[in-house]
This record gives structure tokens, C-alpha cells and sequence, in this order.
């Protein structure tokens, strides 16, 4: 999958809210690339474009969203109706509302393998067994039977990977799939993710606000800022080496088990401006950076490459010359596609 | 089963605290006891800062609310500077409760959303008849900027507020009453994790200038590290571990304190000298249907013949550390003491 200068628009009766813009990224079978933020920072929304599931009345989605040699953001419903349907699967952050309370779990997933994959009721019984038993519910026959109130938070999610991997799809976005969960739940579920990639290949967008999670489970990361990727790369680089004054500054407000216990948590001073200013085109990070210059204010950097498969938006990165004369072209995001 | 008890008298003392919920396990069935605090025992010290940590459904909200007197135990007691919470009323209840407030785990759904954060912060101080009303803005905005916000937040509604600034109001509203303890549910569950570094450095900056002690509920390990001088770790209604924070996290004795530990993610993963996470396998079971012997044995990957057969006791490890397993007992039989020689219990536990 490549995502290429997505954009997008809510058009709210207080003028238009520009969610997500010139986001940029691309997704390798049999990786786990982990998009990271804040609340607001645009990952959810980018995560639903993908496949135009957001409210169509208001938005407004420009860009290229290629999957398999197909343009999702410009396919015809029938088109993104398969490709939902087989391809790209979702799991989302309550198990327990996604599942619809009043039918069992078992004629849930029955109904999608029938009439997804077309298997008859037999055959889809036999691959329920299959599936729950893949990832890691005890008992299947009789969990087939339960409804999902009967079931714990981290059981439903099981079930919600389960049906994800009923269609075996080629792409799996996971929107804070483990955030409700205990961490003894969290890291049960995060093992299966990892253990279904290796297995059967398919690439996941994992979408979380924890960086916790993303050094222990993902490949590649894309940080996430005010509707722009700042910073992306291989997680091992950009988790131990930052580039983005944002980046670094997320790190280090997240207590963790090296940090001092006696000095004070790093604070980002102020917070997320929801108006965002995109005409501006200046860095939507100025306001709260602790190294802003000037040149922030007015330009945008663009996404430029810092070291191999790294890159940052920053002009304060190594890719970029803060003494350069700023090119105000539209494609703002240089050597990033 | 007293806990480390050196130093001063404690200003809250939990002896034995049991609470049961009663249900019915089917319609018109038996009532059956849930017992959701199981026998627990806690000191806290003047200025101390105790973390409670536990999965969902460990029992650790129940104990807040019953050291809180929200909830009657079954038996038990709170003693609250020597006080006993739960045989007070009227008069000596309230003035005892002034000492003792909460930072309740939903900070939104606690605020009254029709009243400005004026008319919030005023009922506390005319209830407990705090200041005079002449005095009473002025109080308000104190307390406001001793949280971190401005006088102007008094005029503002809850919902115009953003999820950190609903905490600090919280935070004001504990305040308000000048207690000298404070339970703190969950008090950053669900902000943004640098919104969540400026509540843990507020409250942090507010037991040194306050001299408050704080009973911080948390299900974040790193949170709790963080924050705590001591730590409790509860599972399914009981302490299994508990001492100094610093020593828990850098040597935990309980097997679950150690699956906890290594559970919780981190951005140190990345680092090729961290363990990497071991899940601790299967949930937390029902209270309906209680595992025999240990609670934990069912997940344990340390557990022998005898865990499913003997609940252990909390033991006494060396004067800060106590743990509630049977590898441990051995130990302390051998040497017929309550307090065992820290050397006592060097290397691996299990093979002795």
C-alpha cells in the first residue's frame, strides 16, 4: 500500500477543519508500521480515509491511496466494497461495542465467512473452530455459542483479530486495539499480532499513542502531529536517535523505566491548536517547539530524509539547511514518497 | 498480618479489610459472597506517596471507596489518624472526611456539568464551612492557581475544559478542604501522555508543598514508579506484594509483581539488553468462581502441588518488604521469625 499527499478536509459549520494533511507513507507485506500521536493529531482519521469509511456528506479526501495497483480514493463503491470486505481488515479500540450485542460470536463470524469468503454454514462452522482457536480462545466449540457480554474485554478482542483474520486479508489497521486492555491483556494481544504477521504475511497499520507499544511491537513508525507526519523511520532509529523537537519531547513526558525518578517529567508546553492553519504552511509544531526559529513560523520543512530510511520535518534536521531559501512549492514533502 | 509499622503513628492504618459484594449467580438462585477485598492491610505515612497497582478487577477502586467510607466492609478497619471511618457519624464523620478526599478515576463525569467551576469548588468550601463567604473567591482562585490554572477558570464549565484541566479542577476540589490525604483513581487514565506529565508533576509538587500523602490508584506500572514511594500490589482482593517502589521495580519477589513488571511496555524495548515481555498467561478469574489455594496459581509459571491447595499469608520479607507466596515461606519457617535476615533470601527462591 502507498499513501501518497492524502488530505482531509471536515467541512464543520464553523468552516472547514483540515484533519489530515500531505500525509505520506508506505506499508510492506509482513510489516507492522505504527502511526503515533496524541488525541487530534490526525491518526485515526488517516487510518479511516484509507478506505473512505469516515461520513461522506462533510469530508473531503484528496490524495492517492494505492492498494494492490488500485487508487482506493478514487475506486467505485462496488470496488471498495471488496476490498473492505477481503482485503484490508479493521480492528478497532472496543471490542465490545464492535460486536453486535444480541447474536452470538459465532454466528458473527459465520456470517462473514459465508458471505465474504463463500463458504457453506458447515465449512464456516469448521473454520470458526479454526480461528478462535488460532488466536488463543480456549474452548472454541463452546465460545461459538457466548455473546459478547459474556466475554472479557481482551476475549472480544480476540474474537475482533479473529475475524479480521476469517477474510485473510493483505492489510490489518489496528486503531488502538489494545488501549482498553490490562497490560498482562495488552501484551497477550500484541504477541498474537506479532505471531499473525509472521504467519500468514500481511501487512498491519498499528495506530496507537503509545510509544511503549510501538518499540515492543512495531517495525517503522510514522509520529504523527497536528495532521502531518513529522518524523518516520525505522522504530530502532527514531525511538533512540529523534530528530523532531515533537518526537524527542514525547519520549521523554512518558515515564518509563529508565527515566529518574527523582527529576520532573518532561512537560510539552501548551497544547494542540484544533484550528489549524494549513494556508500558513508553517510548522504546526512552532507554537509549543522549545527550538523554534524564525523560519518556522512561515515555512513548512517538508519531510526530508535525516539518515537511511529516516526522515524528519524539521529545519533544524540534518536533511534540511536552515540557511536555505525555502521552496514554497506545493509538494512540501521532499524525497518522502 | 501487620505490614511494616516502624516510624511514626501511620495517618491512615487498613487492618484486615474485607469487603463482599452479595449476588446472585443465577436468577432466583443462592445468594453468593463476592469478596472483591479479601483481607487487606495497609499503613500510610505521613508524606508518603503509596501506589495501589493491580489489573481491572483486582479489588483496588473497592478499597479506595471503602478506605474512603463510600462502602461498608464486612470486617475490618480504616483508622484514620487512630480514627475508626467506619464507626463515626454525623459531626465527626465530616470533619474527619475534610482530612481524606478523592480525585475520582472519571474527572469529567464528576463535575457537576451545569455548574461552573466556581459554584463546584464553593460547595465544598460552604458544606464543610471553610471560609467566609466575603473570602470565598478569593479561596477559589487560590486553590486554582495552586493547581495550575488561572482565576479566569472559575467562570468556565466543564464541558469548555480540556481532559488535563478537568483533572486539575479535581485536583482543586480535593484541595479545597485541606486533607492530608488524598486517594487518587486513576488520576491520568485516559490523557495524552505529555497532558499526563503535567498532572504527574502537579501532584508530585503538591505533596511537597502541601505535605500531603497520597494513595495513588493505578493500574500503570510506570506511572507508579514514577510517582510512589511505596507500592502495594494487589490481585483478586489481596495484597501479594508490598515495599519501598524503588526496590519492588528494580527486584520484585512475587511472581506476579515480576509478569506485571515485564508486561508493561516500554520505548526501552528497543534496546537489545531489555527481557523482552513474557504476557502472563490467561485473565484475571471471576469472583464467582475462585481459584483454590493461591489465586494466582492458575497463571503462574512458578506454581507447585502445594499453590493450588494453600492460600499463602502476606510474610514479612525484611522491615520494608512484604510478599504473599509460598516460595517465599520456606524462609521464613527456617528461621521461626517474623523478620528474616535479608540474606536469608539470596538467590533463586524456588530451589529452596
Amino acid at each position: 500500500m502507498e499513501v501518497r499527499d492524502l488530505q482531509v478536509t471536515f467541512h464543520t459549520s464553523s468552516g472547514p477543519v483540515n484533519a489530515v494533511n500531505k500525509v505520506d507513507f508506505q506499508l510492506f507485506a509482513g510489516e507492522i508500521l505504527a502511526l503515533v500521536g496524541e488525541s487530534g493529531s490526525g491518526k485515526t482519521v488517516t487510518s479511516l480515509a484509507l478506505t473512505q469509511l469516515l461520513e461522506e456528506n462533510n469530508t473531503e479526501i484528496s490524495g492517492v491511496v494505492t492498494f494492490n495497483g488500485v487508487n482506493l480514493l478514487s475506486a467505485d463503491k462496488k470496488t471498495l466494497r471488496e476490498v473492505r470486505s477481503t482485503e484490508i481488515a479493521y480492528i478497532f479500540q472496543d471490542p465490545t461495542s464492535a460486536l453486535n450485542p444480541v447474536r452470538t460470536i459465532g454466528s458473527q463470524l459465520k456470517e462473514l465467512l459465508v458471505v465474504n469468503m463463500g463458504l457453506d454454514p458447515s465449512a464456516a462452522h469448521a473454520r470458526s473452530v479454526d480461528l478462535l482457536q488460532r488466536v488463543g480462545i480456549p474452548g472454541p466449540e463452546q465460545q461459538l455459542r457466548t455473546y459478547p457480554h459474556q466475554l472479557s474485554g481482551g476475549m472480544c478482542q480476540r474474537v475482533m483479530i479473529a475475524m479480521a483474520l476469517a477474510i485473510n486479508p493483505r492489510a490489518l489497521i489496528a486503531d488502538e486495539a489494545t488501549s482498553a486492555l490490562d497490560v498482562s491483556i495488552q501484551a497477550q494481544i500484541l504477541e498474537l499480532l506479532k505471531d499473525v504477521v509472521d504467519e500468514y504475511g500481511m501487512a498491519v497499520i498499528l495506530v496507537t499513542h503509545d510509544l511503549g507499544v510501538v518499540a515492543g511491537t512495531a517495525n517503522r513508525v510514522a509520529v504523527m502531529y497536528g495532521g502531518e507526519v513529522v518524523e518516520s523511520g525505522d522504530v530502532a532509529d527514531v525511538l533512540s536517535n529523534p530528530q523532531h523537537p515533537y518526537t524527542r519531547a514525547l519520549i521523554a513526558s512518558a515515564p518509563n523505566a529508565r527515566s529518574d525518578v527523582q527529576t520532573e517529567l518532561a512537560v510539552i508546553p501548551g497544547s494542540l491548536d484544533s484550528r489549524r492553519e494549513f494556508a500558513l504552511r508553517r510548522c504546526q509544531f512552532a507554537p509549543r517547539c522549545p527550538e523554534v526559529l524564525d523560519k518556522c513560523w512561515s515555512h513548512w520543512p517538508g519531510l526530508a530524509e535525516v539518515a537511511q530510511s529516516h526522515w524528519a520535518a524539521c529545519w533544524l534536521s540534518p536533511g534540511h539547511t536552515t540557511d536555505q531559501e525555502p521552496s514554497n512549492l506545493p509538494d512540501g514533502g521532499t524525497g518522502h514518497s | 498480618m501487620r505490614l511494616a509499622d516502624n516510624g511514626p503513628e501511620p495517618l491512615l492504618s487498613v487492618k484486615d479489610l474485607h469487603v463482599f459484594f452479595s449476588a446472585r449467580r443465577k436468577n432466583f438462585g443462592p445468594r453468593v459472597d463476592l469478596r472483591a477485598v479479601n483481607g487487606i492491610s495497609l499503613d500510610v505515612q505521613p508524606g508518603d506517596v503509596v501506589g495501589l497497582v493491580g489489573e481491572s478487577g483486582s479489588g483496588k477502586t473497592t478499597a479506595a471507596r471503602t478506605i474512603l467510607g463510600l462502602q461498608q466492609p464486612e470486617s475490618g478497619a480504616v483508622l484514620f489518624n487512630g480514627l475508626d471511618m467506619h464507626a463515626l457519624d454525623g459531626p465527626e464523620l465530616r470533619s474527619l472526611r475534610r482530612k481524606l478526599q478523592l480525585v475520582p478515576q472519571d474527572a469529567l463525569g464528576s463535575l457537576n456539568p451545569l455548574r461552573s467551576v466556581r459554584q463546584t469548588l464553593a460547595e465544598c468550601l460552604k458544606v464543610h464551612k471553610l471560609v467566609p463567604e466575603t473570602l470565598q473567591n478569593g479561596r477559589i482562585a487560590e486553590l486554582l492557581e495552586d493547581v495550575g490554572l488561572t482565576a479566569e477558570f472559575a467562570d468556565r464549565y466543564p464541558h469548555t475544559l480540556s481532559g488535563g484541566q478537568v483533572r486539575r479542577v479535581c485536583i482543586a476540589r480535593a484541595l479545597a478542604t485541606g486533607p492530608n490525604l488524598i486517594v487518587a483513581d486513576e488520576p491520568t487514565a485516559g490523557l495524552d501522555v505529555s497532558v499526563q506529565a503535567q498532572i504527574l508533576n502537579l501532584l508530585k509538587e503538591l505533596c511537597r508543598r502541601h505535605n500531603l500523602s497520597v494513595l495513588l490508584i493505578s493500574h500503570d506500572l510506570n506511572v507508579v514508579r514514577h510517582l510512589c514511594s511505596k507500592v502495594a500490589v494487589m490481585y483478586f482482593g489481596r495484597i501479594v506484594e508490598v515495599g519501598d517502589c524503588a526496590e519492588v521495580f528494580a527486584d520484585p519477589k512475587h511472581p506476579y509483581t515480576r509478569a506485571l513488571i515485564q508486561a508493561a511496555p516500554t520505548v526501552n524495548a528497543i534496546y537489545p539488553d531489555t527481557e523482552p515481555p513474557s504476557p502472563i498467561r490467561g485473565e484475571v478469574p471471576s469472583l464467582a468462581n475462585p481459584p483454590s489455594g493461591c489465586s494466582f496459581h492458575p497463571r503462574c509459571d512458578k506454581a507447585f502441588e502445594q499453590c493450588s491447595a494453600t492460600s499463602p499469608d502476606l510474610i514479612r520479607l525484611d522491615i520494608q518488604r512484604s510478599v504473599a507466596c509460598l516460595l517465599y515461606e520456606g524462609d521464613v519457617r527456617r528461621d521461626h521469625a517474623g523478620i528474616v535476615d535479608p540474606g536469608a533470601n539470596q538467590g533463586e527462591p524456588s530451589t529452596l
